[in-house]
């Protein structure tokens, strides 16, 4: 398969030479044959289907370039900061810190970054607030942010443009120039290849080899499906919704609404102190949790669950299980049990996946 | 040089005079309305403050708004868009959407004038957008480009238009300098008195929420009608008054709002800017 691969790129580089050799004149229709090729999601079976974004179709040279850019320190203000900086393969994409402070400012970020994983199925907004419409926006929150990359955006077109690598790869994926708007399409393309669904959970859900779950586990997914599901819903463990979790009560309008999620998006008072749903996939490798990653271990989580819960005009009514008030109540067993589940979902084979690792 | 540019100006404005002289005197029939017949119009957008003109950073001479404060202006720039313009029968005509965007920033002046094409006719309402409609700033990335490429411009602290945040446009953009203006988080904590205002959201690409698109009518018939034909260029000449951010139907003190970005504040602030576009003359 390797063999027939590299013979492939071979002769395919040997193609192209030929025809910039032969027409040197007209050589563009040359170009267009060669690509991009259009790309399909895998979806693993258990998983609901996966939509085409219609506006940024995914192409094998699309996701190549995104890869790339990902782990491109030249996307930053200074050049030294990178997404993969704060959104480490080994961590599920997440920076195992509470709030990081390896922005261009060295100023300690007001939220947490958050995982990435089955992005092709969050149709309701990233950021914790919702903020962004899609990936391809999302991208220009952190990439211009003074402390995050800081970067001027034209400037980074300039310094993207003096690599003729760049100026060829954004050729074969967009068949254009190099612009932040193909810049942020491509980062987008890439992630939404970065599916997580070859956790031992989802070989036990598939009935594949290697996916066999003890006493302990199915009675913690039994748990989670009674008690969790409701938000972490759906083989994807999260509704991609907005809700209140009751870990605080007010909501301070300090630094232009950041704690009051959703509601800093919308203005509807219902969504005070609301943010979106993490999954609970991986969760083993995504600590801190909550968007200010307040929460050190699960154990702490699951606390908080049990018996932190503040109850304020939008807390959750579907944390309200302990007999009308708020709380999660949960035995030592239980726990234990949960835990034992939350550890299937953790998917080495996504985090070792080399086709999303650093190809620099 | 000086010199040159004087004589250029008197040459300019005299040349004027006799255009002025030649076209009132001819006989001009609104030509039949047409939509493929189409001519040059200018709407210009000539930014004043209250009685006096826009000079950026004028400490010597601050302005001073109806609650007193006296302030400076160091950045103006907003949004004009979808442009429309209607005869006296009713005839209205809506300029082709990815022709209908323009960003006028105070200080670069070659900016000050959106550009378009309309068909031949005698025009008596001009009706604009101040911002960047819902259904264009939820287009894909591709079909942002020109001044609503996010790029350009620069980051949100310098000329740039655009939130990463909460994805959208900043329509109008507007800071400066006061005495007024504290020292403390609510105010500007870095001591440089620096008041900003950054109105923008266009109503959510997915939940309703706060809207600050503003339409803009002006009646043209009281100041003079657009007469666009095509061996001429026709401009309508507004003159627009930023001190109306402050004393317009919603006033406040800048004391009281020296900050206002991402709060609905920015609804009351919008609203005053119905008030800010006065029609001047119309040069055609």
């Amino acid at each position: 398969m390797t063999a027939w691969c590299s013979n492939f790129r071979i002769t395919v580089f040997m193609l192209l030479l030929a025809g910039v050799a032969s027409c040197k004149k007209d050589n563009s229709a040359e170009e267009t044959d060669l690509g991009p090729h259009t790309v399909q999601l895998e979806v693993p079976g258990n998983f609901p289907a996966a939509q085409q974004d219609l506006d940024n179709p995914l192409t094998a040279e699309g996701i190549a370039l995104g890869r790339m850019l990902f782990y491109e320190v030249r996307l930053s203000g200074n050049n030294r900061i990178s997404c993969a900086s704060c959104h480490r393969q080994e961590l599920a994409f997440t920076d195992g810190v509470a709030l990081s402070t390896l922005g261009a400012s060295g100023k300690k970020l007001e939220r947490h970054a958050p995982a990435l994983f089955n992005l092709a199925w969050e149709k309701t907004g990233l950021f914790w607030d919702g903020g962004s419409k899609n990936l391809e926006s999302q991208a220009f929150g952190p990439l211009t942010s003074a402390d995050e990359m800081h970067q001027d955006l034209l400037v980074m077109e300039t310094e993207l443009k003096q690599i003729p690598m760049y100026v060829a790869l954004f050729k074969k994926a967009f068949g254009a120039d190099i612009t932040a708007a193909n810049v942020v399409k491509a980062l987008a393309q890439f992630q939404r290849t970065m599916i997580s669904g070859t956790s031992r959970y989802d070989k036990y859900k598939r009935a594949e080899s290697g996916g066999s779950l003890n006493a302990a586990e199915l009675l913690g997914m039994e748990l989670v499906n009674s008690k969790c599901k409701s938000c972490h819903s759906g083989e994807l463990f999260t509704d991609d919704g907005y809700h209140n979790n009751g870990i605080d009560s007010t909501f301070s309008d300090d630094l232009d609404g950041i704690f009051q999620g959703r509601f800093r998006v919308s203005f509807d008072p219902a969504d005070l102190g609301k943010f979106k749903t993490p999954s609970l996939r991986n969760v083993l490798l995504t600590a801190p949790y909550m968007h200010d990653g307040r929460f050190k271990t699960i154990d702490e989580v699951l606390d908080h669950y049990n018996s932190g819960i503040k109850a304020s005009p939008t807390t959750d009514r579907l944390l309200y299980q302990n007999q009308g008030t708020v709380g999660i109540p949960l035995s030592a067993t239980e726990r234990g049990a949960i835990i034992a589940f939350l550890n299937t979902l953790t998917d080495d084979e996504f985090i070792n996946n080399k086709k999303f690792n650093n190809p620099n | 040089m000086k010199i040159v540019e004087n004589n250029l100006r008197l040459t300019l404005l005299f040349s004027l005079f006799m255009l002025l002289a030649a076209c009132s005197k001819t006989d001009d029939p609104a030509p039949e309305f047409e939509e493929a017949n189409l001519a040059p119009l200018s709407v210009e957008f000539d930014n004043i403050v209250g009685d006096r003109t826009l000079t950026f950073n004028n400490t010597g001479s601050p302005y001073k708004n109806a609650a007193g404060e006296a302030f400076t202006i160091s950045r103006l720039q907003y949004f004009i868009s979808n442009i429309k313009v209607s005869t006296a029968d009713g005839k209205a005509y809506t300029v082709k959407q990815d022709s209908s965007y323009f960003l006028i920033k105070g200080d670069d002046k070659a900016t000050r004038f959106a550009k378009v094409k309309v068909p031949e006719g005698d025009y008596t309402k001009l009706t604009f957008t101040l911002g960047v409609d819902s259904l264009r700033s939820t287009m894909p990335i591709d079909k942002r480009t020109g001044v609503l490429d996010p790029a350009a411009g620069g980051g949100h602290d310098d000329g740039g238009m655009y939130w990463g945040w909460n994805s959208g446009y900043i329509f109008f953009k507007f800071e400066g300098n006061s005495n007024v203006v504290s020292d403390d988080a609510n105010g500007d904590p870095t001591g440089k008195k620096q008041m900003k205002y950054h109105v923008g959201f266009f109503g959510g690409y997915s939940a309703p929420t706060l809207n600050n698109i503003k339409v803009i009518t002006v009646d043209l018939s009281a100041a003079g009608i657009a007469k666009v034909r095509k061996d001429r260029q026709s401009n309508i000449h507004l003159f627009v008054d930023v001190m109306k951010v402050f004393n317009g139907k919603n006033s406040f003190r800048i004391a009281e709002h020296p900050n206002v970005m991402f709060d609905d504040f920015t609804a009351k602030i919008a609203t005053n800017f119905l008030e800010m576009f006065k029609h001047d003359h119309t040069e055609n």
